[in-house]
């Protein structure tokens, strides 16, 4: 039996804006307490760019994901969009990402002076990932649970940290000391960061490739043979990419203070991670290989597009 | 490189989207019951917001099971669609008042006439995806 259809294209282009505003505001909070706080306060017109677009995009297409949910599940009425807002646990947790994205906003809006402060430290931690959490409770691991719901927490926490800081650094760059500094420092948190993303990101791809189920080559066979190993696989080459350019720099180009190629490098860099998150908006609308009891056995016609005006709402 | 690049690949493929999925069901796709339940139990790869999502069990009148087959392929088209169709079911609805669940029961009328019967379902699954399908038992005492 086939459960796919074709035209989740919205879908994908409403999650990696999604993932983009996330990366983008929390990363540039993160690089701004951690990784160049120098560089951030030097630069700061430049620097608010991050947040505000970044706050834009996650509330923008966090909005439009729900509107085109409710599309997809019998027409979007102002009624049925609000039920989906206040009776759902995603439409909850959407709430909850708003206001949220709004809190940081105004955190990042306080004096620069106020981030050194190790108050304000916690207060952006907690904060940052209770957003994030938002995003890992309505993905394939909030369905999940368990080891996969920690799993993905701690893989986005990483990636954003040192990606959202690399984006904030390719956007900042000016080749002057204090940027050195800062690229030192995020290459000191790169070491940690893809350490704790692979090992989550490996328990995550076992999960969803039933890898903890079935016998190896079988997992092996998902991998390969199914639409979401084939998303991972694009996804992994993209994240090679970014690994190989970051030890290039880490190992070659920053003992020997190139600076002008370290600039073009941190940008492709950062670059080539925006396609990583447009991958990984296709990996988030793909559906992990099925392992029911009854796939093949199960319907005739599943997997039809669900648009018009279906409307089995009041059943129960 | 122009940021337009990254969005190629977007407008040439879709992608699938079933996330939750029927792992058990009672009574079992295809079986021939001699004793009817008193409910029809699913239980779904994923839990589902209960709200959006809709459960159907559908008398489809004394036909073999390919015939069933045929005839729930053709209700399911606009059977979950169908408002203020309590009277032409076999079900009551479902059982239960929780929010999300991967378990859902649905109360079955009682004294059903024997024959096939189609169980139907659209799910909205926690991680924001849809799905739809259904199965056919028959009931032969």
């Amino acid at each position: 039996m086939d459960h796919s259809h074709e035209g989740s294209t919205t879908e994908i282009i409403t999650r990696t804006l999604l993932y983009l505003g996330v990366f983008a505001q929390v990363g540039v909070g993160f690089f701004a307490r951690w990784i160049g706080p120098e560089l951030a306060q030097n630069r700061r017109a430049l620097r608010m760019v991050l947040p505000f677009g970044g706050a834009l995009l996650a509330v923008g297409s966090s909005l439009y994901l729900a509107y085109h949910i409710v599309w997809m599940l019998g027409g979007p009425t102002r009624e049925v969009y609000l039920s989906y807002l206040t009776q759902t646990q995603q439409g909850n947790l959407l709430l909850a990402r708003v206001l949220l994205v709004v809190a940081l906003l105004g955190n990042e809006l306080g004096p620069a002076a106020r981030r050194n402060q190790p108050l304000d430290k916690v207060v952006f931690s907690l904060t940052a990932l209770a957003l994030l959490a938002t995003l890992t409770l309505t993905a394939h691991a909030g369905a999940r649970g368990g080891v996969a719901l920690l799993s993905h927490l701690v893989h986005t926490a990483a990636v954003v940290a040192w990606g959202g800081s690399l984006l904030a650094l390719g956007l900042l760059w000016n080749g002057r000391p204090e940027t050195l500094a800062a690229v030192e420092r995020l290459s000191r948190l790169g070491g940690v960061a893809v350490i704790l993303f692979v090992l989550s990101g490996s328990l995550l791809a076992l999960t969803h490739l039933s890898g903890f189920a079935i016998s190896p080559p079988r997992a092996a066979a998902n991998l390969t043979a199914s639409a979401y190993g084939l998303a991972l696989v694009r996804k992994l080459l993209g994240v090679a990419a970014v690994l190989g350019i970051a030890a290039f720099n880490r190992w070659w180009l920053l003992p020997r203070t190139r600076r002008a190629w370290l600039g073009r490098l941190v940008r492709l860099e950062a670059l080539i991670l925006l396609g990583v998150l447009v991958l990984t908006g296709f990996l988030a609308a793909t559906s992990p290989p099925p392992t029911g009891l009854f796939d093949g056995d199960v319907g005739l016609v599943a997997g039809l597009p669900l648009d018009g005006a279906a409307d089995g709402r009041g059943l129960r | 490189m122009k940021p337009l690049t990254f969005l190629a690949p977007l407008v040439l493929a879709g992608a699938a989207w079933a996330h939750s999925l029927l792992t058990q069901a009672t009574p079992a796709p295809d079986a021939t019951v001699k004793r009817l339940p008193a409910t029809v139990q699913l239980v779904l790869s994923e839990p589902v917001e209960m709200t959006f999502s809709a459960f159907k069990v559908y008398p489809l009148g004394s036909k073999g099971l390919a015939a069933a087959k045929r005839e729930a392929a053709r209700l399911f088209k606009t059977a979950l669609e169908a408002k203020n169709d309590r009277e032409g079911r076999a079900d009551l609805g479902v059982v239960g008042s929780a929010r999300t669940a991967e378990r859902v029961e649905l109360k079955l009328k009682e004294n059903l006439k024997p024959g096939a019967y189609a169980v139907m379902w659209r799910v909205l699954s926690v991680d924001t995806h849809t799905s739809q399908d259904f199965y056919v038992f028959i009931y032969q005492p």
